[in-house]
């Protein structure tokens, strides 16, 4: 393997003369490259040039086919998957359609590989469908060799941007050229033997890859201010009113770039990273929170997780007519979403900055499959996301920051899960196109985040920073699944804590990441029962019943019972908090496993509140309203609501009567 | 000045119709009760004994609601239904009251009797709320030109960029607050015209609302101007200090009370000085 590695590194020298090395010791196995010179038409929309790929077979067995993406062509017609799944379509006129065509491809020896193409349907068989090419060998692929293809390929872009495309002048261009599949050895992930896993670009998928290295070279008219994942190496400007620029960019996941010749251009630093910033005019105020959203990020995710490598990164606020690229992620490329004099109070723009940069370290160096297992970007990723706002903007102010409404965004996750009408429609183990009845989102994202958010709070924020961290060492740049993560989560708690969860924590992901239950524990009710001195009617042997008292003048006592209940089918430990009357506090603790659980007492004080989880760590609670009992309610809040809600309206009645 | 005295002749006006005054904050303070108190009941009875209220301390929490589960759809149904019933009783409230408020304005007496005050808001009832009704439309209209079609046809242009949209709006806005008092004079002349002349003829008090605007235009202009900013700010104020002000014991539930009712009892002052100050004008 190192041997292949070896060989590639000279190649890659050889081949590209003016090649600034990023990392002279790659970060991952390096099984794919592509070296491209393309040329952007903005009057016909299309990206037209030529391929060096290449991809190294590191398995045992001799493999006789390519299979590579073609993700443009999901936007060739309404019948593509893409569009059957979403009942959409790319337009109505010939330019709005997008499409990849090989115009020529040969292998090393110059052989024609045209005839050996054909397009194929790895998913759904949907003949219409031509996003997954398979390239039939002439000769197969060795253990241990490399397939070099050199392809002159079309691109055309889509008018309508779902992450890619164009409108007017404004170019986002992503997931733009023929790109190799992952091939799986047998048991990497969960592949039970050799094969390619290159899935059709649906409507609900996102993307998996190699780490990769890139040589792109983009000429383009003079005015376009471009921005790339890549590192820029060379600009050159020719008498034709166009420019040359050379980027390299080493093990990514993906290479995009966008072009507009509205973009104003920002520079900032953090410790090793250059980071550059694109925007459109008129959001000179929205720049600063944009650059500390990312340096949040960068620092909060370095000191919890694991360093960030790439000396540089870019991101981009889109214009809002190419608000569809908004959102979205290409490692060391990404793109926000922001707008004009949006107030400082809502931190939307800076969550999906956090978000989308999140996402270089879940998906871009821990390239997990967005296809099969969305939530391990997306879920994880979110998780993170909501750590780092309520860390840095404040907890319980994470989203929204406004004296009179605040929104954290622990609390958005938890929302977008908990009161979902489908939360319990399907666990998270579906791929992603199957997750049913327009669930995927909030699975994926929320309700991922939620459990993870939970499993923080039972077993502690250093352990799972632990586990990312372990996580982060043994799969960065390369390509773990829902095992692996769940073995190093298993590994770490028993290290960490011996037995005191179990065995391990298989009984969390069961109930969570493969479970639909949801979890919900109530406060039944608190009661306090007095104990009285003896009263009552004795019959003696000659004087027949009497009353009879107890003379003895004792203590008050009472009896108190706390009874709490479980209403949903995830059984999680929870805290129970119980307040007596005179001050004194317990904390009990309850396994969950049965369906009730009374806590009694016997003493001089009533209880005179209890409450479930007082510090809202199990975050998928789906009812944090009957968490708690008091016997003395506060009504003051209420009252004060709805008193200020009399007002407003009195003042607004009154405005409108003129 | 003629607006200067606009001014004091309305606060004195104002002055003076303080029964006026104190018998529309009682009616509209026991219908907003209506609407009020079912929802308080609603809340407790949702939230029953839980201790998460402590939540509710910090401002809204949105979570805190929609953990309410079952019992906040049908109370957000209640709020959302229940606020319009409330604009529109509201509406029609106003459209009454007034009828007798500028009937004590023109009147400008201490001793000014309640069945008065009844009398002539039955009379002009109808009258005013074809009125008011007619002018918001005008206004809802002009806003819509002054404002909506500039931008719309800005953005629809290919040089719609987002740095222009904002800039014609920050215009725009200013435009439309500048052309407001003119319609609010319009509606002020011609209900005085209607309650000087104990007429009911609508389209004929319009007629003379807009002829009295423009009659001298810049004193009457002026004077509305100023009472729409010191109204306006005074509304800002006064939501920020109810929203402001959280006080967590029933004293301090009462204190909040008391405070938004006299702000609001100014602000009742405020339009009756507007109102008095263009009754003032009429007569001058």
């Amino acid at each position: 393997m190192k041997r292949i590695i070896l060989l590639f590194f000279l190649i890659a020298c050889f081949l590209s003369v003016k090649a600034q090395v990023i990392f002279y010791e790659p970060m991952s196995d390096r099984l794919t490259g592509y070296s491209m010179d393309v040329e952007l038409d903005p009057e016909a929309k299309t990206v037209i040039g030529s391929m060096e790929a290449y991809w190294i077979n590191n398995s045992k067995r001799s493999v006789r086919d390519i299979q590579m993406h073609m993700y443009l062509n999901a936007f060739r017609s309404n019948k593509s998957t893409f569009y059957s799944e979403n009942n959409g379509s790319p337009g109505n006129s010939e330019i709005d359609y997008g499409w990849i065509e090989i115009n020529n491809i040969i292998n090393r020896k110059g052989t024609d590989l045209k005839k050996y193409m054909e397009y194929i349907q790895t998913d759904d068989g949907n003949p219409y469908d031509k996003t997954v090419l398979r390239i039939m060998l002439p000769e197969p692929v060795a253990p241990g060799d490399t397939a070099f293809l050199y392809i002159d390929f079309t691109s055309k872009l889509p008018s309508s941007i779902r992450r890619t495309g164009f409108t007017d002048d404004f170019f986002f261009v992503a997931q733009w050229f023929p790109k190799f599949g992952v091939y799986e050895t047998k048991g990497m992930r969960n592949a039970e033997e050799d094969g390619w896993n290159c899935h059709q670009f649906h409507s609900n998928s996102e993307f998996y890859a190699n780490h990769s290295v890139y040589k792109v070279k983009i000429k383009i008219p003079e005015e376009y201010i471009v921005g790339s994942g890549g590192q820029l190496i060379s600009e050159e400007v020719n008498d034709e009113g166009f420019k040359i620029l050379n980027y390299r960019a080493e093990d990514i996941v993906d290479f995009a770039w966008t072009a507009w010749p509205g973009y104003k251009e920002y520079e900032d630093q953090w410790e090793h990273v250059d980071i550059r910033f694109l925007s459109p005019a008129g959001r000179e105020n929205q720049v600063e929170r944009q650059f500390t959203a990312v340096k949040n990020a960068l620092e909060y995710l370095n000191e919890h997780v694991g360093p960030f490598p790439w000396p540089h990164l870019t991101f981009v606020d889109p214009p809002t007519k190419g608000a569809g690229a908004g959102g979205m992620e290409y490692t060391t490329l990404f793109t926000s979403a922001s707008a004009t004099n949006i107030p400082e109070y809502i931190l939307l723009p800076d969550m999906v900055t956090v978000h989308e940069f999140g996402h270089s370290y879940f998906m871009g160096m821990l390239a997990t499959n967005e296809f099969e297992e969305p939530w391990m970007d997306e879920g994880i990723n979110s998780y993170w996301e909501s750590r780092i706002m309520d860390h840095y903007y404040g907890p319980g102010k994470g989203i929204i920051n406004h004296e009179n409404l605040m929104l954290s965004d622990r609390e958005m996750q938890r929302i977008g899960y908990v009161h979902a009408p489908n939360r319990s429609v399907s666990d998270n183990s579906p791929v992603s196109w199957e997750y049913p009845h327009g669930s995927y989102g909030m699975l994926s994202y929320q309700k991922a985040a939620t459990w993870l958010l939970t499993l923080q709070g039972i077993i502690g924020e250093e352990t799972i920073d632990e586990v990312f961290k372990t996580y982060y060492n043994e799969w960065a740049f390369k390509h773990p699944s829902a095992k692996d993560f769940i073995e190093i989560t298993n590994r770490v708690v028993t290290k960490m804590h011996g037995d005191k969860y179990g065995e391990d924590m298989n009984w969390f992901f069961d109930q969570t990441l493969y479970g639909t239950g949801i979890c919900d524990y109530r406060l039944a009710g608190i009661s306090n029962h007095k104990e009285r001195s003896f009263r009552g009617m004795l019959k003696t042997d000659t004087a027949g019943m009497i009353l009879e008292k107890d003379d003895t003048a004792g203590d008050t006592l009472y009896t108190s019972v706390v009874r709490v209940e479980r209403l949903g089918e995830v059984k999680l430990p929870v805290e129970v908090h119980i307040l007596f009357e005179d001050g004194t506090e317990v904390t009990e603790y309850w396994h969950g496993k049965g369906r009730y659980m009374d806590f009694e007492y016997s003493g001089p004080h009533k209880i005179t509140r209890a409450v479930i989880d007082p510090d809202y760590k199990i975050t998928m609670d789906v009812n944090y309203m009957n968490n708690s009992y008091t016997i003395k309610p506060d009504k003051v809040p209420q009252k004060r609501i709805i008193r200020k809600i009399a007002t407003f309206m009195q003042f607004f009645t009154h405005i409108i009567s003129l | 000045m003629k607006f200067i005295k606009a001014f004091t002749s309305g606060a004195t006006r104002a002055l003076h119709s303080v029964k006026a005054l104190l018998l529309i904050w009682l009616l509209t303070f026991s219908v907003l009760a209506v609407f009020s108190l079912p929802l308080k009941s609603f809340l407790n009875n949702a939230l029953g004994n839980t201790a998460s209220t402590s939540l509710l301390n910090d401002g809204f929490n949105i979570s805190f609601f929609l953990d309410l589960g079952q019992s906040f759809s049908p109370m957000m149904s209640a709020i959302t239904g229940g606020m319009l019933i409330v604009l529109i009783i509201f509406f029609f409230l106003y459209a009454f009251l007034n009828g007798g408020l500028f009937d004590s304005l023109l009147k400008n007496k201490w001793a000014y009797k309640p069945s008065d005050f009844f009398r002539s808001s039955a009379r002009y009832f109808l009258s005013y709320l074809a009125i008011m009704i007619l002018v918001l439309l005008m206004i809802l209209v002009a806003m819509f030109l002054i404002i909506g079609l500039p931008l719309i046809i800005q953005r629809a242009g290919s040089s719609g960029s987002e740095e222009t949209t904002w800039k014609l709006l920050s215009i725009l806005r200013i435009v439309a607050l500048l052309i407001l008092p003119i319609f609010l004079l319009v509606v002020d002349y011609s209900r005085v015209w209607l309650a000087a002349n104990n007429h009911c003829k609508v389209f004929k008090a319009l007629g003379y609302g807009f002829k009295g605007t423009f009659k001298s235009f810049f004193g009457s202009y002026f004077f509305m101007l100023i009472m729409v900013i010191v109204q306006g700010l005074f509304a800002i104020l006064a939501v920020k200090l109810i929203s402001g002000y959280s006080p967590d014991s029933g004293g301090g539930l009462f204190l909040l009370f008391f405070l938004s009712q006299v702000l609001f009892f100014i602000k009742l002052y405020l339009r009756a000085l507007r109102y008095g100050g263009v009754t003032a004008m009429y007569q001058l």
